[in-house]
C-alpha cells in the first residue's frame, strides 16, 4: 500500500489535471461569471460595460415576450412529458424480451436520436406545414378538413406542442433505453409469480413495475424537464420564433435578444434566468432522490 | 405447466388472437417512428410541383435527378470536411485530457485526498450547465483571440464543455479499479505513463468508450454554438449548413428534401453499424448522470 502512495505527489496530480481544468475554467466557469456580470450592465458590444442598477432585471418582469417565451417553454415541458412518458414506457415494456425482431424495432426507434436537431426540424417541417404537410394532407384526404390546423406558424399554443412532438420523436429511443435499464433490474420471478396469481398486464404495470421503478420515473422526469428547457434548434427551423415572437422559447428568445437585437446585457439577464431554472430542476431532483433513500 | 394444460381451448384461442393484435399494434407503433424519414425519402423522389400541389400522390416518374441537383448545388464536401475536422480534433483531445484528469482524481493517492475531491467537485458543478447561457462571453473571447469564424472556436469550446460529464463517468470508473492491480505493477517498477496506458486504460475501456460516444454525439449535434461562432460558408458544419437549406431553397422542396436525405442516410448507416455501442453508451452515461 505504501508503495502506491510514494509515486504520486501533488505536483504530478496538478500536471495531469491541468489541461482539462484549464479548458473547463475558460469555457464554462469564466463565461458563467461573465454572464452574471453582463446581466447587470447595459452592454451592447461597444465601449465598456457599465453597471445599471438591476435595470435589466426590472425590465424582465414587465417584458411581455419573456413571459410568453417562459409560457411556451412550460407548454413544451408539459406536452413533451405527455408524449414521452407513456409511449417510451410502452415501447420498452413491449420490446423487453430479447428477440431478433425486438432488436430491429429498438434500432428503428433509437435511430432518430443520432440525427442532429436541425435536420430533425427540417424533416418535420414537411410533416407539420399547414398547407402541404403530411398531417394536414392526410386529414384532407380523409375528409376531415375541420381537423386541419396550423401546427406551426400559428399564434396559439400549437407551435410549442409541435416543437415537443419533434423532440419526443428524436429522443424516444433514449427514454426507451432508460426504461429498459430499469426493467432489467426487476427480478423476473416477481413478474412470473404475479402472472401466475392472475395479475393482468395493466395491473402488473401499475401495481408492480412502476412502483418498483420510482427512481427511474423521477430521473426520466428530470431529463424531460431539462430537455424542454433547452429546446432551440427546432424553434429556429420550424417557426424562427414567429409570428411576432409568438412561438419563442426561453433559449430562442435569449438568442434573439442577444445576437439579433445585440442587447448583450439584457440577453445575459435572460441567460441568468435560464441558468437559475436549470439549478431549480437540479435541486428538485436532488430532493426527490433524497426522499427515495429514506 | 399444469395451469397451461388445464387452460381451455377457448382461452388459448383468445390469447392467440390477442397476441396477433398486439403484434400488429406494436408494428404500427414502430412504423410510426420511422414515418418521418420514409416521408422525406418519398417526397425527395417527386418534382417540386408534385410536392407543392399533391404531396400524397405517387410521383409520375421517380426523380432521381433531384439527388444529382442537390449534389451539385449543396457544398457537401465542405460541410463534411468541416464536421470531420471538428470531430477529429475535439473528440480525441477531449478524451485524452479527460483520461489524464480522471486518472489524477481517481487513482492518485496522496495527502488526505482533500485536493482530489475538491477538484472533482469543481468539475461536477458544471454538469447541469445549460451551455447556451455561455455562448456570448465565449463569442466575445473568440473575437478577442482572433479565432472567431474559424473551426478552432468550436473545437476548443467543445473540449471544455464535455469535461463535466466525462469526469462524472470516468472518475467513477477509474475509482472502481482494484488497488491490488496497481500495486503489483508499481512493485514491478512500472512508471506512471506505462501504468496509465498499459493497465488503467485497458481495464477502464467500457467507461472510456461511453465517454467517447457521448463526446462524439455532443460535438456532432451541436448547433447553438456553431450558429454563432461559424459565419462564413467555408467553415459551415453539417448542422449549420442544413440550417441554411431553408433560406437557400425556400421554395425548392425537391432540392431540400433530397439534400436532407443525402445528409441523413449516411448518419443512419453509421448508427446501424455501431448501434449496440451507441445505445449502451448513451444509456450508461444517462444512468450514471
Amino acid at each position: 500500500m505504501s508503495d502506491t502512495h510514494k509515486i504520486y505527489t501533488a505536483r504530478k496530480f496538478w500536471t495531469f489535471v491541468a489541461p482539462l481544468l484549464l479548458f473547463y475554467t475558460i469555457f464554462i466557469v469564466y463565461p458563467l461569471i461573465m454572464c452574471f456580470f453582463y446581466s447587470m450592465t447595459g452592454y451592447r458590444g461597444l465601449g465598456t460595460a457599465v453597471w445599471n442598477h438591476f435595470a435589466n432585471y426590472k425590465r424582465l418582469f414587465t417584458d411581455r415576450y419573456f413571459w410568453l417565451s417562459l409560457r411556451n417553454s412550460l407548454i413544451c415541458a408539459v406536452s413533451l412529458f405527455a408524449f414521452v412518458m407513456p409511449l417510451s414506457f410502452l415501447y420498452a415494456f413491449w420490446l423487453n424480451k430479447q428477440t431478433r425482431r425486438n432488436t430491429v424495432y429498438k434500432i428503428i426507434i433509437f435511430a432518430s436520436y443520432v440525427i442532429p436537431g436541425v435536420l430533425c426540424g427540417l424533416l418535420w417541417s414537411f410533416i407539420l406545414k399547414p398547407n402541404n404537410g403530411l398531417i394536414n394532407s392526410v386529414l384532407r384526404l380523409a375528409g376531415l378538413d375541420a381537423l386541419c390546423m396550423d401546427w406551426i406558424g400559428g399564434k396559439g399554443i400549437l407551435s410549442p406542442i409541435s416543437f415537443s412532438m419533434v423532440c419526443a420523436w428524436s429522443s424516444m429511443g433514449f427514454y426507451m433505453s432508460l426504461w429498459q435499464a430499469g426493467l432489467k433490474s426487476i427480478p423476473g420471478d416477481v413478474l412470473e409469480a404475479s402472472a401466475l396469481d392472475g395479475c393482468t398486464k395493466s395491473k402488473q404495470i401499475f401495481k408492480i413495475i412502476l412502483p418498483m421503478l420510482r427512481d427511474n420515473v423521477v430521473s426520466i422526469m428530470i431529463f424531460i424537464l431539462t430537455a424542454a428547457l433547452k429546446i432551440y434548434e427546432v424553434v429556429f427551423i420550424l417557426t424562427g420564433g414567429g409570428p411576432a415572437h409568438a412561438s419563442e422559447t426561453i433559449v430562442s428568445y435569449l438568442y434573439v435578444t442577444t445576437f439579433d437585437s445585440m442587447l448583450y446585457g439584457y440577453g445575459m439577464t435572460i441567460a441568468v434566468m435560464e441558468f437559475l431554472f436549470a439549478m431549480l430542476i437540479t435541486l428538485l431532483s436532488i430532493s426527490l432522490s433524497r426522499r427515495n433513500d429514506d | 405447466m399444469q395451469l397451461s394444460a388445464a387452460a381451455s381451448y377457448e382461452e388459448k384461442k383468445r390469447k392467440k388472437l390477442g397476441k396477433i393484435f398486439g403484434n400488429i399494434g406494436l408494428g404500427i407503433l414502430v412504423f410510426l417512428a420511422a414515418v418521418p424519414v420514409i416521408w422525406l425519402i418519398f417526397l425527395s423522389l417527386k418534382t417540386n410541383n408534385e410536392i407543392l400541389t399533391d404531396p400524397l400522390a405517387l410521383p409520375e416518374s421517380i426523380q432521381w435527378v433531384n439527388y444529382l441537383n442537390a449534389f451539385n448545388k449543396i457544398p457537401f464536401f465542405t460541410m463534411v470536411k468541416n464536421t470531420l475536422i471538428v470531430l477529429g480534433i475535439s473528440v480525441p483531445v477531449a478524451i485524452l485530457f479527460s483520461i489524464f484528469a480522471a486518472f489524477a482524481i481517481g487513482r492518485m493517492k496522496f495527502g488526505t485526498g482533500r485536493i482530489q475531491n475538491a477538484v472533482y467537485s469543481y468539475f461536477i458543478c458544471g454538469v447541469i450547465m445549460p451551455t447556451c447561457v455561455l455562448i456570448l462571453p465565449i463569442y466575445l473571447l473568440m473575437v478577442k483571440m482572433g479565432l472567431f469564424d474559424t473551426l478552432w472556436s468550436t473545437i476548443l469550446t467543445h473540449i471544455g464543455w464535455v469535461a463535466p460529464l466525462n469526469m462524472l463517468i470516468m472518475v467513477a470508473g477509474f475509482r472502481s479499479i482494484p488497488d491490488s492491480l496497481e500495486e503489483a505493477v508499481i512493485i514491478d517498477g512500472c512508471n506512471t505513463w506505462k501504468l496509465l496506458f498499459r493497465i488503467i486504460v485497458p481495464v477502464a475501456k467500457p467507461v472510456i468508450s461511453t465517454a467517447i460516444i457521448l463526446t462524439f454525439l455532443a460535438c456532432w449535434n451541436d448547433f447553438p454554438l456553431a450558429r454563432i461562432m461559424l459565419n462564413s460558408p467555408d467553415v459551415r458544419t453539417i448542422s449549420l449548413a442544413a440550417a441554411y437549406f431553408k433560406g437557400t431553397f425556400s421554395t425548392n422542396y425537391a432540392m431540400m428534401t433530397s439534400g436532407c436525405v443525402i445528409l441523413i442516410i449516411p448518419q443512419l448507416l453509421i448508427f446501424a453499424v455501431f448501434q449496440k455501442y451507441i445505445i449502451d453508451g448513451v444509456t450508461a452515461g444517462a444512468v450514471k448522470g
